[in-house]
């Protein structure tokens, strides 16, 4: 607590985007809207049109019905809906009237100009059918190469990227900041792609070399420095909620998830392909096999809140199951699908059958301890090294399980008698007759067995716990024979045994099958299935999940990530909601250049080093932070969206942190499991997750997640909000 | 630039010198203003939320059911559905309860001998018979009681108020918790945690040591160092500043040493107990062993209200320690024992100052407990039926509302979910659970998450 | 930040890796600190304004009226704006 209370200079006063526009939106969907929707749109909207009036967009509003234009924007007393919530002549909701603090909101509102929120639209009926309009929306639009823009007397532009922008900037009468000074762009370029800053012999080799490419050079150099995956993999575990420890209260740390963190800097160091990478987290064990490292990778699927104490199993399996659905469409669709999770989609056209489609595909799912980080054929080499071991000390070792046996039996009883009695009904069934929600609520169970109290040799009596000591010191006589243990692992696969199906809480009649997003129609044949390598047991439904997330005509996938990499270089995405490309999400502010980027992502294999080097060569990311007409331009464009300078930007508390220890010479370097202390690497779900920052981050600074100071705001693990 | 004269320059325009302490709420207080969106007249301006952590036995305190000690040493009757609970004593015999029960007051409203003390309270006090909550364990208990839900991530209460009404001082946080030990409560910070919203709006702990009730307030460098090291400083980031116009956050994050200084004087105040009487202190027990701790921290609540802060928690029995699987009997006896004179204290002052029509008092743990026993001798947790209490800031007190079942199993008659007993509080601040909201990434987020309403029972209506 | 034990820990060590350099001057040793903090040389005015705050013959690592001035130096440095925010 004491350094939580001392982390405080480098938390800063916000300066209040006090935009008017933002306010006046804010108003609109705090206090108009919600009204709107609850009291009006039944009679007045896509469905219905009593009167001919609709309420569900600006422009219908303003059209009108039989009596008239709704309202007459700036004159609350003269518009007709203002009249008829006061109940002067009309009587409106006819049920019941508003609250005076309602009636007045709708007066502000419309005193205020009546703004309405230019990206939402019209809001969606209750319906469960998705439109045509739905489907225009840009985001689900196929990603097709734009021409780059043509300019005359551009001697800015270095790359297509530029003639975007300038374009851009061009049609507001506006121009880029000059180039930053060197010295700048260095530390910029250090703490862009390493997370450090450079030292001075870093500069000191930049500035020494005199070769007209040396840029290029400083970023390919930075690019193949092992610090580059360190880094931009951090935001990748951020993004899936990555913590080295199971959060809730006990927070027990979790002894192998390191290695998934390992494997995701070694992805982003080797430049894996984006589908690979995907392939790999959510389907590594349904692939083909070449490497216990695709293993490694389902941590993925670990990362949800586990507590051993949870006798509500069904409850427990449930909040993981809808946590990795809400973090997959987040962090790979860029679709808000939590919010479809209890009813439609109030904006977007995800169904709630979209979204239990889409947990279907991780039904049968079922988290395994047993994996080992080894190829098959070190598996046999251990097998067959363990063979004089067990030999040797097979009596011993049947002395041991006779002498522990009642302890176990009793622990047994004691872990099942504490579950619900259906809970129980599972493991009372035997193994290969159980469905895969009863494995699920059978992992569970064994957990607690082993996991609490101590596990079930905590209460060993005097008697028995000599005698087992003394066996045990029997068995260590031994140890020369036994070779080193494999390394374990935390993966997840299928379970076997039929799969349970999936349904809605409130409709459980309603059985759901695997499915993609509806809105999204893609062309061609998708499976619900990939058949499974063939060692795999697994159903293949994670693999046809990979296979459509990463197809190269999926029109959210690449948009995703490559709008994810521009966010980290220009402190905002061209969609600046970067974990949202719905209704409720910014529109791309350069939505061309978005494309052509991706396009050219994809049509180069989803490489992402070579989207950074594009990125980094322009002259809109070398950009000085200040700019001759500033003053102006904040008025023209005070998001900064057009690009106009570079931001300046707070380092992130992890920057900061290692920015520290490297200055001091105190910094360590290595991965592996050492690192848990070591470098940026600490436990971070439960802080990330409850918006309290570990101790050690308090110290350094803490990270704002108002959503108002978007220029600032880095992707980052979302707390739990259900609709 | 002229560095000299923009330092003497600077140095003059801040007018102080610079304080040695900083705390984070401070650094947002000009910008991240109260969302001002009162809905209706307030009945109250503050909350003290007594927190009983580890979940107090409702069966013992204010809800007598003369049907346990009839079952005593039965099974629950098949009439009742199996409950989960987080020891798995569903099917443990009834445990019978020794407490001695009276009315009290006008009202005639029940309390046991474990509360002989805010018993003389009850016409103050409305005891809602009838919560439910989902957690199941205390992680969650907690996590729920504190923020409405029983996942972590999202924001407390006490933040929520601080961002809906903001603070009336300034120069203190909006939110302050105080322990009555060293530990931490389950989730600790979480529990006061601002979720997704800025930080600004979080709680603050006071406490831990004796001796410096703030933490870090004081420097360990002294003052005249401190404030040369500041004034170097503050030149620095004045230079970085300056040739950064364009850039408000960086002159804000300089601003934010100034607000520092008045925080080191007003808050050693706040906390500074030597200016109340003798008098004051024996009625909040602070002259006993057993009640100093808990005293204390309710006298500081009383300090913090008056000064203007909206959210007062205080955790009694920090770290579960009401939690009682086995001799609850003893257990309770002694947190009873810590506990009782303190709040009747606190009572009697905010009522004696006048404060009490303005300050909501909240009196209740994540849980209740168990009719089945635990362990022969001590009771399970209870999420599916058990009390809390509230007095003052509008309610009506002397009053019951809502019922358990004849065992105090589950609630019964006007059930309570937490959602409904924070729109409830929200309501007697005068915010609206659902009007409430806080715009993250686009989605309007809501102190009871869409759900929950004010309980109109409360207010006597 | 400022009465935080890490950065205090974190400028201890600042200022042990300065007196390391045992062949610089302090004016060299300022301008080290500012580049391994800051990424630049310090202006005239800065590094003016540091040697009298630091004192132009105090050594790095000695004491005077109980404060190390190079410790402090650091300090700063690592809760300067500069340090905390790129461009």
């Amino acid at each position: 607590m004491r350094s939580f209370l001392t982390g405080s200079i480098c938390v800063f006063l916000f300066a209040s985007l006090a935009v008017a526009e933002v306010e006046l939106d804010a108003e609109f969907e705090q206090h108009v809207r919600p009204i709107l929707v609850t009291k009006c749109l039944k009679c007045h909207g896509e469905s219905k049109q009593e009167a001919n009036l609709r309420l569900d967009s600006r422009e219908a509003i303003l059209a009108g019905g039989e009596s008239g234009p709704a309202i007459h924007v700036g004159d609350a007393a003269a518009s007709l809906l203002v009249q008829a919530i006061r109940y002067e002549g009309l009587e409106m909701p006819p049920q019941e009237p508003l609250t005076q603090e309602q009636v007045a909101r709708f007066e502000t509102w419309i005193k205020n100009g009546a703004v309405w929120p230019q990206d939402h639209g019209n809001l969606r009926p209750a319906s469960t059918a998705i439109t045509e309009a739905d489907r225009q929306w840009w985001a689900y639009q196929l990603v097709e190469s734009p021409a780059v823009p043509v300019l005359n007397h551009d001697s800015w532009s270095r790359n297509p990227i530029d003639r975007f922008v300038l374009n851009k900037l061009r049609e507001r009468g506006m121009s880029p900041a000059p180039v930053a000074e060197p010295e700048v762009l260095v530390r910029r370029l250090y703490l862009n792609l390493l997370g450090l800053p450079p030292t001075p012999s870093q500069l000191d080799e930049f500035f020494r070399d005199a070769s007209p490419d040396r840029w290029n050079r400083l970023v390919d150099k930075l690019l193949s420095s092992p610090s580059y995956g360190e880094h931009w993999g951090r935001h990748w575990l951020d993004l899936v909620r990555f913590a080295e420890s199971d959060g809730w209260n006990q927070d027990a740390y979790r002894p192998n998830i390191w290695r998934y963190r390992d494997y995701v800097v070694a992805s982003f160091n080797d430049d894996k392909p984006y589908p690979e990478f995907v392939r790999e987290q959510l389907a590594g064990d349904e692939i083909e096999f070449h490497g216990p490292d695709q293993l490694v990778a389902t941590g993925y699927l670990r990362l949800g809140i586990y507590e051993y104490n949870q006798r509500n199993a069904r409850g427990h399996w449930n909040d993981i199951l809808n946590q990795l659905t809400d973090v997959t469409s987040d962090v790979f669709l860029g679709m808000r699908m939590a919010c479809a999770r209890c009813h439609d989609h109030k904006f977007d056209p995800l169904l709630q059958t979209d979204y239990f489609q889409l947990r279907a595909f991780f039904e049968p799912l079922v988290w395994r301890d047993d994996d080992i980080y080894a190829t098959p054929q070190e598996q046999r080499e251990h097998q067959q090294a363990m063979v004089p071991w067990q030999t040797a000390t097979e009596k011993i070792r049947q002395e041991i399980d006779q002498l522990t046996k009642p302890y176990f039996d009793r622990k047994w009883k004691s872990t099942i008698d504490k579950f619900p009695l259906d809970i129980q009904a599972c493991i009372q069934k035997p193994s290969e007759e159980r469905t895969s929600w009863e494995h699920q609520m059978v992992y569970l169970i064994e957990r607690q067995f082993y996991e609490e109290g101590g596990g079930p040799l905590k209460n060993l009596s005097d008697e028995d716990k000599q005698q087992y000591e003394k066996l045990r010191r029997e068995l260590e006589k031994f140890a020369h024979l036994k070779p080193k243990p494999l390394p374990d692992l935390m993966t997840a696969t299928d379970s076997q045994g039929p799969i349970s199906p999936t349904s809605i809480p409130e409709k459980p009649e309603l059985l759901i099958e695997p499915g993609f997003l509806t809105v999204v129609d893609l062309e061609g044949p998708t499976q619900l299935e990939v058949a499974p390598s063939s060692e795999s047991f697994s159903s293949g439904r994670r693999l046809a999940l990979a296979e459509w997330i990463t197809r190269d005509d999926n029109p959210l996938t690449p948009r995703v990530i490559v709008n994810r990499i521009w966010q980290q270089h220009f402190g905002q995405g061209i969609v600046a909601s970067a974990s949202n490309f719905g209704r409720l999400g910014s529109f791309p502010s350069h939505p061309e250049l978005l494309d052509w980027l991706t396009a050219d992502f994809v049509d180069n294999g989803w490489n992402l080093k070579r989207l950074h080097r594009l990125i980094l060569e322009s002259n809109t990311w070398r950009q000085a932070a200040s700019h001759p007409l500033a003053t102006k331009y904040e008025q023209d464009d005070p998001s900064e969206s057009l690009l106009w300078r570079a931001p300046v930007r707070r380092l992130t508390a992890e920057q900061i942190r290692d920015a520290m220890l490297l200055v001091t010479g105190e910094l360590q370097r290595d991965l592996g499991v050492r690192a848990k202390v070591a470098r940026q690497f600490v436990a971070r779900y439960t802080s990330r997750v409850s918006g309290i920052i570990p101790m050690i981050f308090c110290t350094l600074s803490i990270k704002q997640t108002d959503s108002k100071v978007s220029r600032n705001e880095i992707a980052r693990p979302r707390p739990y909000s259900p609709c | 630039m002229q560095p000299i004269s923009s330092r003497r320059d600077f140095l003059q325009r801040s007018g102080v010198g610079f304080g040695a302490v900083a705390l984070q709420w401070l650094f947002n207080q000009p910008t991240t203003h109260a969302a001002q969106v009162a809905s209706h007249a307030p009945r109250a301006k503050n909350v003290i939320w007594l927190f009983m952590e580890g979940g107090p036995s409702h069966l013992g305190l204010v809800d007598p059911k003369p049907l346990l000690n009839q079952l005593a040493g039965k099974p629950l009757p098949a009439s009742f559905k199996e409950p989960i609970t987080a020891m798995g004593e569903k099917g443990s015999p009834i445990l019978a309860s020794p407490r001695k029960w009276k009315q009290h007051g006008e009202s005639g409203l029940w309390a046991s001998d474990w509360m002989p003390h805010i018993a003389q309270h009850m016409d103050d006090i409305a005891v809602i018979h009838s919560c439910w909550t989902n957690g199941i364990n205390h992680s969650g208990g907690v996590c729920q009681m504190n923020t409405c839900i029983d996942v972590a991530g999202r924001p407390s209460l006490g933040a929520w108020v601080s961002y809906g009404l903001g603070t009336e001082n300034e120069d203190l946080p909006a939110f302050v918790v105080l322990c009555d030990n060293s530990r931490q409560p389950v989730n600790g910070v979480r529990n006061w945690s601002a979720g997704f919203m800025p930080a600004s709006y979080q709680g603050v702990r006071f406490g831990g040591s004796q001796s410096e009730p703030i933490a870090n307030l004081k420097s360990p460098d002294g003052p005249r160092r401190q404030s040369d090291k500041l004034d170097l400083l503050q030149f620095f980031n004045q230079q970085h500043a300056d040739s950064r116009p364009q850039q408000s956050e960086l002159e804000a994050r300089i601003r934010s040493y100034e607000l520092a200084f008045r925080m080191q004087s007003e808050a050693p105040h706040a906390v500074d107990l030597a200016s109340e009487s003798k008098e004051t202190e024996r009625l909040y027990g602070m002259d006993r062993e057993e009640t100093s701790a808990f005293g204390k921290n309710c006298l500081l609540a009383r300090r913090l209200v008056e000064r203007g802060v909206r959210f007062v928690q205080l955790y009694h029995g920090t770290g579960s320690k009401w939690d009682s699987h086995s001799a609850i009997e003893e257990n309770h006896s002694r947190l009873c024992r810590s506990m009782d004179l303190p709040v009747a204290g606190l009572l009697t002052d905010l009522k004696q100052r006048g404060l009490l029509e303005d300050t909501l008092v909240v009196w209740g743990g994540e849980f209740g407990r168990t009719p089945m026993s635990e362990k022969g001798n001590g009771r399970d947790h209870n999420p599916t039926g058990f009390s809390i209490w509230m007095a003052g800031g509008g309610v009506q007190g002397g009053q019951t509302i809502g019922a358990t079942d004849d065992l105090g199993l589950y609630a019964v008659e006007d059930r309570m979910h937490v959602r409904d007993i924070h729109a409830s509080i929200l309501w007697l601040l005068g915010l609206n659970n659902l009007e409430l909201t806080y715009d993250h990434k686009g989605r309007p987020e809501r102190p009871t998450i869409n759900e929950g309403g004010f309980n109109k029972k409360i207010i006597g209506a | 930040m400022v009465n935080g034990s890490f950065s205090r820990m974190r400028a201890e060590a600042f200022a042990q890796r300065l007196a390391e350099e045992s062949n610089l001057d302090p004016y060299a040793l300022v301008n080290l600190a500012v580049r391994l903090a800051w990424g630049r040389l310090p202006t005239k005015a800065e590094r003016k304004l540091a040697i009298e705050y630091i004192g132009s013959d105090v050594q790095v690592g000695s004491k005077s009226d109980g404060r190390d001035r190079w410790v402090d130096f650091c300090h700063v440095l690592l809760n300067s704006s500069e340090f905390i925010y790129v461009d």
